[in-house]
């Protein structure tokens, strides 16, 4: 209960944050001197920003470029009231800095290559709540790269998992690589031409709308939606007769295509990654083991909303990653001048390190921080070259093929 | 793990590296940790000398090596369902040459699922629909794992 006499916190706060003091294993000064950057704020980052900007994390750091559309609302909370096409991340910023004035918070409505590397390097830890396999990549290279835990989540229906990368500890992302569900393209069927799948008669009905009226089929006109379905389900007797018709729900699924979500699922999931992000503030300013708030969650969580039943796998490391894996790139960080060559750099950096170079394909660095990627030309300073602090960058061009990363720390 | 050199408490608390020319660049191997939450660095070189040995069979291409199970041979699985209303279990016995693709749709029948709807997990590892099952490390009896697609945030 040392939060009590607390000389970092504000009477205000004590008040304010009176019943969590009394948690056993609890300290509200480590959350204060704490930052997490959250990567997404949609269903699950608008309910984990909510969580930790009430529990007291000192510093949030909001991304997502996505703006707020009205189908948003049944979910997300902080948008209520929002203007549509307004910044998620700066609105979500501004509401939480009214539910809670005691603490810091920044907003980038950017991807995020584009969040400055030094963040990345200073935050303690991030959390997704992100609806893309590439998305979750970049993180988690982030992740392994800088070592930061990473909680991922996400949901299907009324589906969710939830799982806390440690790297080196358990798998990264990339261990065991998340696969996109294979969705049917509409080029990979044309009007003409036998239906291979049921789908295909739901895609073909569309396409003959568009044909037909220059535009997509408008879900909230039912006589619209009735003539893809009626087509549909035509073709489908013709080809595929065993099958039972499409609902109207069926083909609106595939015509206007989004995920199902709903507030309840979204919240169970984001809950959970707050708790463990929690206990991981606490365990990484708590130096003494013994004295830890609780054991982190390493296996992947999967929780079924409609048999109220969770399931735990074990996530072994996969030592063929690409990420985290024996044969992965390696990765040096280097302090360095901002005055300094990059030519220079590497020349050092190969005596040093025993890279030697190959002679042939000489070394090349290239940008990966970034949503510009692209070559760095080696006859400039690291100024010139615009690299930034903690900027990670990829050098090529060592004997048998070899490559290496370089986190750059900058001074002067 | 050959390269380690300085402790990054030394890049964090800013004390000089000792050196002529001030200008020089200190190069800090990635393993040495920063925090001490994670500075159970033990487990990572044992990891290290465990890979070494997999990492020398040059046949060895799927994420799960070496299957277990003789050629030829049927294997018996468990399913388990994690999605949909009820929690179902099926016993299966499979071809190991079985493609992943061909046995989920097999599984979606059974269990009443869109074999776009789930992944199957054994041991952790997500299974690849181009892959066939012999590329796994499967013994008979095991447990496979119907898991949902959950990308959506
Ligand atoms: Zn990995």
């Amino acid at each position: 209960m040392t939060n009590f006499t607390s000389k970092t916190l504000t009477k205000e706060e004590k008040r304010r944050f009176d019943r969590q003091f009394r948690l056993p294993g609890w300290n509200q000064e480590i959350l204060k001197q704490s930052s997490v950057l959250i990567a997404g704020i949609g269903g699950l980052g608008v309910e984990i920003a909510k969580n930790l900007a009430m529990v007291g994390v000192g510093h949030l750091i909001l991304v997502d470029l996505d703006t707020i559309e009205y189908s948003n609302l049944n979910r997300q909370i902080l948008f209520i009231g929002a203007p549509e096409g307004a910044s998620k991340a700066k609105i979500a910023a501004k509401k939480l800095r009214e539910m809670n004035p005691f603490i810091r918070i920044d907003a980038f409505d950017c991807p995020l290559q584009d969040v400055p590397p030094r963040i990345y390097n200073d935050v303690d830890m991030y959390i997704a709540g992100l609806d893309s396999i590439e998305a979750r990549s970049e993180l988690n290279r982030r992740a392994v790269h800088n070592k930061k835990f990473l909680i991922d989540a996400g949901t299907a229906v009324y589906n969710g998992h939830a799982y806390v990368v440690s790297p080196f500890t358990n798998a990264c992302l990339e261990c065991d690589p998340l696969t996109e569900r294979a969705q049917d393209q509409l080029g990979a069927c044309t009007l003409v031409g036998k239906p291979r799948r049921p789908a295909h008669c739901i895609l073909k009905g569309q396409l003959r709308f568009e044909q037909k009226h220059g535009r997509p089929a408008n879900i909230l006109h039912s006589n619209e939606v009735q003539d893809v379905v009626s087509y549909a389900n035509k073709l489908l007797k013709e080809h595929f007769p065993q099958e039972k018709s499409f609902s109207v729900n069926q083909v609106i699924q595939i015509i206007d295509n989004h995920e199902p979500t709903v507030i309840t699922i979204n919240c169970v999931m984001a809950s959970l990654q707050s708790q463990e992000a929690v206990k991981i503030l606490h365990h990484l300013h708590t130096p003494m083991h013994k004295n830890r708030l609780g054991n982190i969650q390493l296996n992947y969580l999967i929780y079924n909303g409609l048999t109220g039943k969770f399931y735990e796998i074990e996530k072994p490391r996969n030592p063929k990653c690409e990420m985290c894996g024996k044969d992965r790139t390696p990765l040096f960080r280097i302090k360095v001048k901002r005055k300094f060559r990059l030519s220079q750099l590497i020349e050092r950096f190969s005596q040093d390190k025993k890279y030697p170079i190959d002679t042939e394909f000489p070394p090349m660095i290239f940008r990966i921080d970034s949503s510009e990627l692209g070559e760095i030309f080696l006859d400039q300073t690291i100024s010139e070259a615009g690299i930034k602090d903690c900027e990670t960058v990829l050098v090529t061009g060592f004997d048998d093929g070899s490559q290496i990363y370089l986190t750059l720390k900058l001074e002067g | 793990m050959k390269l380690i050199v300085f402790s990054l408490h030394v890049l964090k608390t800013g004390t000089p590296f000792l050196s002529k020319d001030e200008f020089s660049p200190v190069f800090i191997a990635e393993n040495t940790r920063e925090d001490v939450i994670m500075s159970e660095n033990e487990e990572f070189i044992e990891f290290e000398e465990e890979g070494e040995e997999e990492q020398d069979d040059p046949s060895i291409q799927s994420k799960v090596p070496r299957s277990k199970v003789p050629s030829g041979e049927r294997l018996t699985l468990f399913f388990r369902s994690t999605i949909g209303p009820g929690e179902k279990q099926e016993k299966l016995t499979v071809d190991p040459e079985m493609s992943v693709r061909e046995l989920a749709q097999t599984i979606g029948e059974i269990f009443a699922l869109d074999p776009q709807d789930f992944h199957l997990s054994i041991s952790g590892r997500t299974l690849d629909s181009d892959d066939v099952l012999s590329n796994y490390d499967l013994e008979d009896g095991l447990e496979v794992l119907i898991i949902p697609v959950s990308t959506a945030g």
